[in-house]
């Protein structure tokens, strides 16, 4: 009697401990996904993805308090090929950019997954400031320049790792893509590169790749997002007229003229990447997230790591706050709008339910530059902060 | 530190309180018509007042008078103000100040002397510049001057006041006497000794000619005494010479040249060759300019981005005895114990320790840095520093600030080093810094606290009038 009773406790026991733990963060307010700060702040989680946002714990699950603190969604980094850009050479005296092909202008399979060094320790420096996920983007040096890596400061082995190694595709009509060597040698020659290789795809008789799974026809047809640097308002002009023309899904990395274009950007639906703003930024630069959200866009602000500090996301929203961009977008422009621009708002970017319970705890507002990084949760796992490995490393 | 080209305001605001405090008496005996000089004034209101030196005011008031702060308080009592500003829910700090910048200056690091002047390089004309600044709520800053090593001329204060007159905008132009380690181009063990070595001899030959110039007045005085003997004597006056007792005086050289010849002493070449006028040294403008930091007039302001550089600064100002103040001093948090130990000010420059880098300064910075200095007892500053290879140099002080807050320096605190405590490192704490009465009114009215997020400067008055005001679709948007 007394031994089938302890087996069934024992029973018991192991369906409870392979059952996953069910935690909750309670704090004084979050995050929500349209930027607003709201109370109660509770994310619950298991398994690495959130159940429950807002609303009270559930019984049974472990509690982590932060009292007056802020649950915030994990920061991401529209632009910050972090582990691609690294110093290289016997006395680290060139910085070397992985991402960065000058030969061909038009090379929609080339991918940023592959410049990813998931080992460098950039990434953990990152992750202790905030950062969760991050867009491997091919630089501005070609037309079209290939797929856009999403990675993540932290994956399931406690590793950093690919969230999605087929992103959105990178176009550019910067000055940077024109050569002397090669097509196109003007921003005229760039326009018409551009888009006759988007019709040629569409038209599914691409010369560069033929075959079914063309990023530029894919592109052409909505189906892929595209990111396109478009410095000047005939560039953005440019991308709105694809835009129109194509069914295509579309955010353009532009600060430059944005109170010239924001209406343009509004009426396509087409977003915009701003920054990456520092201490030195200019009203220019700095007023150009307010300008375009206000006229309807959809904002993200860059941190552009690893070449700025591991704070830098933070750094541009808050100076965006201060040059008039309401602080729910700027909550936006680091969380939920990159995670949209880069295709996976349904994985990262909000503490909704289903999403992964990337989870940062800040001691008050993430904009309030007087708050600090509290705890860190990746995929529901909590960081060891204290770790301070990272510092004074490339 | 001195207060050299105050002269321009000084006056008016002399015969300004003087005329104010007589015809506010007046106006409190007699109750007598009020002058021009009494009524009028801006009265802002309902504010809240963060002073500058840690204490604050709610529901307070501030009256402008010409370019001078008349009152603050809960109190205020103003008759017949030109204009009233209502800033209830705001916040007004006294103008910020940016204790390094190179916002407004003409180039960057060039070779200039000791005697070289930041003023004549800063351009008031640089009106975006200022804009910007002030829309940061920055009303002065000290600018320096700048050497890609050595010593490079004395930094000024200067008020932003655009298209200001230089006698308007430079408080100071001898605010400090700028050095640099090696800044520009940090590198090379061998480039660091020479620097600092550099330093040394530069520093001895300036002692050395204050030396000579006191033996030349020693000379010049025997000589003239000599002189007048002689005359004296030639009168037909029976007088013994009493050179001997002033031998000791002699420069150290014809000292030295006496003892080696044997001879006994100077009388009986005096006696042979008559008085022989002393020659003057040349005026040497250089060293003169170092001497104003050895003598403790200026500060010894030393751009320094290596732990090594920071502690040959330190090793320096201790040999000459030099008021030292680090700038830039990334790798500070490394040698932290050390400059603590010194009392020596640090001013942090706004560039931050990025994740990729190639060698060089950033490879000395660390995300950290603040919060190790704080820790080890350091007296921490913000300035922007240099803004090389940057098209602005926005100063962004208030986040600066607010960033400290985050690395444990308290909020008081952290608000003082850009306001009261600033001005006091750049010895203007008796005008600037703190909204008190008879200050120069320079002040911000923010639409929150500075350091709350999306805080933004409503309106900026330097000297008393209105430089900026937000555009409305700006103040439409706080929330």
């Amino acid at each position: 009697m007394s031994r089938s009773l302890a087996l069934a406790v024992l029973t018991l026991a192991n369906a409870a401990s392979a059952q996953p733990q069910v935690t909750a963060l309670r704090a004084g307010a979050l995050v929500g996904p349209d930027g607003e700060l709201q109370t109660p702040g509770v994310v619950v989680f298991r398994d690495g993805r959130i159940l429950q946002m807002g609303g009270q714990p559930p019984s049974g699950a472990k509690v982590i308090e932060f009292e007056r603190a802020v649950l915030c969604p994990g920061l991401i980094d529209v632009q910050g090929p972090l582990g691609a850009i690294v110093a290289t050479g016997r006395y680290g005296t060139a910085l070397d950019t992985h991402l960065s092909e000058t030969v061909l202008a038009l090379q929609p399979q080339a991918r940023g997954a592959d410049a990813f060094d998931r080992f460098h320790r950039q990434l953990r420096a990152a992750l202790r400031a905030g950062v969760t996920t991050f867009a491997l983007a091919p630089d501005d040096q070609n037309v079209v320049g290939g797929r856009i890596a999403i990675a993540r400061t932290c994956g399931p082995e406690g590793r950093p790792a690919l969230l999605d190694a087929n992103g959105p595709l990178k176009l550019s009509l910067s000055p940077e893509a024109f050569k002397t060597d090669r097509e196109p040698t003007s921003r005229m020659g760039a326009v018409s590169m551009l888009r006759s290789a988007i019709a040629d795809a569409a038209r599914g008789a691409s010369a560069s790749s033929p075959g079914a799974d063309d990023p530029l026809a894919a592109f052409a047809q909505g189906q892929l997002r595209g990111i396109l640097t478009a410095p000047t308002a005939p560039d953005v002009l440019t991308a709105a007229d694809l835009v129109q023309q194509f069914d295509s899904k579309l955010a353009v990395v532009h600060w430059h003229a944005a109170a010239d274009v924001a209406a343009q950007l509004a009426q396509r639906k087409i977003g915009a990447i701003t920054g990456p703003l520092d201490l030195f930024a200019s009203p220019r630069e700095a007023l150009a997230p307010g300008i375009l959200d206000r006229a309807g866009v959809e904002v993200a602000i860059a941190g552009g790591l690893p070449t700025q500090a591991a704070d830098s996301l933070r750094i541009g929203a808050a100076i965006a706050a201060r040059y008039g961009m309401s602080l729910a977008a700027a909550r936006r422009a680091i969380t939920l709008a990159p995670a949209r621009f880069l295709g996976v708002d349904d994985r990262v970017g909000s503490l909704q339910r289903g999403r992964r319970a990337d989870v940062v705890v800040f001691s008050g507002d993430p904009l309030d530059l007087r708050s600090r990084v509290l705890a860190v949760f990746v995929d529901g796992r909590r960081i060891r902060l204290a770790d301070h490995s990272d510092v004074g490393n490339q | 530190m001195q207060f050299q080209s105050s002269s321009a305001f000084r006056p008016c605001c002399a015969c300004g309180a003087v005329a104010s405090l007589i015809l506010l008496a007046l106006v409190l005996t007699w109750a007598a018509p009020a002058s021009a000089q009494m009524t009028g004034g801006i009265l802002i209101e309902n504010a809240h007042v963060l002073v500058g030196d840690g204490s604050e005011l709610d529901g307070a008031s501030i009256l402008i008078r010409g370019d001078r702060i008349a009152q603050v308080g809960t109190k205020v009592r103003a008759f017949m103000p030109s204009s009233k500003i209502d800033a209830a829910g705001k916040f007004i700090t006294p103008g910020l100040i940016d204790v390094w910048s190179t916002l407004g200056l003409t180039d960057g690091a060039t070779e200039s002397k000791a005697a070289g002047l930041a003023a004549d390089n800063f351009d008031p004309y640089a009106k975006e510049t200022i804009e910007a600044a002030h829309r940061q709520g920055v009303t002065l800053v000290y600018v320096p001057a700048r050497a890609t090593a050595g010593v490079a001329g004395f930094g000024a204060v200067v008020r932003l006041i655009p298209g200001g007159s230089r006698d308007e905008i430079v408080v100071d132009d001898r605010a400090g006497l700028c050095a640099s380690l090696g800044g520009a181009a940090p590198g090379t063990v061998i480039g660091r000794v020479r620097t600092a070595e550099q330093m040394r001899v530069a520093l001895r030959d300036a002692l050395d000619y204050r030396e000579a110039l006191e033996f030349y007045e020693e000379d010049l005085k025997d000589y003239l005494e000599a002189l007048k003997k002689q005359s004296e004597k030639s009168e037909g006056k029976d007088q013994t010479t009493k050179q001997g007792d002033k031998q000791d005086r002699k420069p150290r050289d014809q000292q030295n040249e006496d003892e080696k010849d044997g001879k006994p002493d100077g009388k009986e070449k005096q006696q042979k060759k008559g008085p022989k006028k002393p020659e003057k040294p040349a005026r040497d403008l250089n060293k003169e300019a170092l001497l104003e930091a050895l003598e403790g007039r200026v500060r010894w302001r030393v751009e320094a981005y290596a732990p090594a550089d920071i502690l040959n600064a330190l090793d320096v100002a201790r040999e000459f005895d030099l008021a030292l103040v680090l700038e830039g001093a990334a790798g500070a948090h490394d040698v932290a114990g050390q400059i603590a130990a010194r009392n020596v000010p640090v001013v942090l420059d706004a560039r931050s320790a990025p994740l990729a880098y190639i060698g060089g300064v950033d490879a000395q910075r660390s995300p950290d840095a603040v919060q190790r200095l704080l820790e080890a007892g350091v007296d921490v500053y913000f300035g922007s520093g240099p803004h090389d290879g940057r098209t602005t140099a926005t100063p962004h002080i208030a986040l600066r600030a607010a960033q400290a807050v985050a690395a444990g320096m308290s909020a008081d605190e952290a608000l003082q080093k850009i306001t009261y405590e600033a001005a006091r490192l750049l010895g203007v704490d008796d005008k600037f810094g703190r909204l008190k009465g008879g200050n120069l009114a320079d002040l911000v009215i923010w639409s929150d606290h500075p350091f709350a997020p999306g805080a933004h400067v409503e309106r900026v008055f330097v000297n008393g009038r209105e430089v900026y005001k937000a555009e409305p679709q700006q103040q439409e948007n706080e929330q």
